[in-house]
């Protein structure tokens, strides 16, 4: 059922900021409009455009201002791709949320999955690959950690330890994937880009290699407690 | 950084002072041995929390024991960093705009 009031678009062309009520549409009344062709289709998209652009400014708000000038491209693009978006996967939006806010989670999507890909445009994962290249090889510290075993503390030895069970139980990629987020910081949607594999099956692996983990350390006796234990926490 | 220069990095410290009691492992590391400790066997993915975040965050936003009702999501969101992302996100703008 459509409310009795019409919903009301305020432009400010000045300021380009858009108020909108929309307190007036259901989600059915979303789902019909867009599904039904002439002007009630075109006032929906109109509407649905001013939403998402509304949201923007908060869901960059870590990574752009809205007086950036890239700001108003990248909401463009993004509002546009929302729209297409959505109106290819209507069928699937099952009526758990409001309509707008299913909506702004595509926006936010497609928004974060844009941003990351420029902020990480530079990195590369072949600096993970030659692990044990230069540096520390696991295996071999484990076997002559130092000319002097004296001179190991007891957070070297941690350390060591976890390292050789990083080493031994997880497989090149699983390591490759935990350093790049973990220890790195990448994002798992570029961590997975660069692997040539969804997101998903990438969190997959991830949780596979930290089961593998913990499960090994659980055999080996150790414990995540132990390894506060000999670090302050901080 | 590589794993291997974290450890490095930590273990040259170790060596320049032996005496030091106090020493922290460093954030990397942390949050390494965090997301081990907080693994559990049944996982909910991306995907899974992708399907129903729209959902999820509107509880949370109204005030409702999400984190109760849906304790894989709220797992999920501590692990996961993109997704913990988008869930922020996706809370600011409903914030921004009640309703």
């Amino acid at each position: 059922m459509r409310g009795s009031g019409k919903q009301v678009i305020h432009i400010d062309p000045h300021r380009d900021i858009i108020s909108i009520n929309m307190s007036d549409r259901s989600n059915d009344e979303w789902l019909a409009e867009l599904k039904s062709d002439g002007p009630d289709k075109e006032a929906a998209l109109a509407d649905l455009r001013a939403v998402i652009h509304k949201g923007l400014p908060y869901a960059l708000s870590n990574y752009l201002s809205p007086d950036n000038p890239q700001f108003k491209s990248l909401a463009d693009e993004v509002t546009q791709d929302t729209l297409l978006r959505v109106l290819d996967h209507l069928d699937t939006f099952e009526g758990r949320s409001r309509f707008t806010t299913w909506v702004q989670k595509i926006a936010v999507r497609i928004a974060l999955t844009e941003l990351r890909r420029r902020r990480w445009r530079d990195y590369s994962l072949d600096s993970l690959v030659e692990e044990n290249e230069e540096g520390v090889s696991f295996p071999s510290l484990m076997i002559d950690p130092a000319p002097n075993p004296d001179s190991l503390t007891q957070q070297s030895d941690m350390l060591l330890q976890v390292g050789r069970l990083i080493t031994e139980e997880l497989t090149e990629k699983q390591r490759q994937a935990i350093v790049a987020t973990a220890i790195e910081g990448v994002p798992l949607e570029e961590v997975a880009r660069r692997m040539n594999m969804k997101r998903n099956a990438l969190y997959k692996l991830l949780h596979d290699a930290r089961l593998r983990l913990k499960n090994r350390m659980a055999d080996e006796g150790l414990t995540t407690e132990d390894i506060w234990a000999v670090f302050d926490r901080g | 950084m590589r794993l291997s220069e974290a450890i490095n990095r930590l273990l040259k410290r170790i060596g320049l002072d032996r005496e030091e009691k106090d020493m922290q492992l460093p954030a990397e590391f942390q949050k390494l041995i965090q997301m081990v400790e907080k693994t559990q066997e049944i996982e909910f993915s991306c995907d899974d929390v992708y399907y129903i975040l729209d959902q999820y965050t509107e509880m949370v936003y109204q005030g409702e024991n999400a984190e109760k009702i849906m304790p894989l999501v709220e797992h999920h969101i501590e692990i996961c960093p993109d997704c913990r992302e988008e869930f922020e996100a996706l809370l600011r703008i409903l914030q921004a705009s009640p309703v």
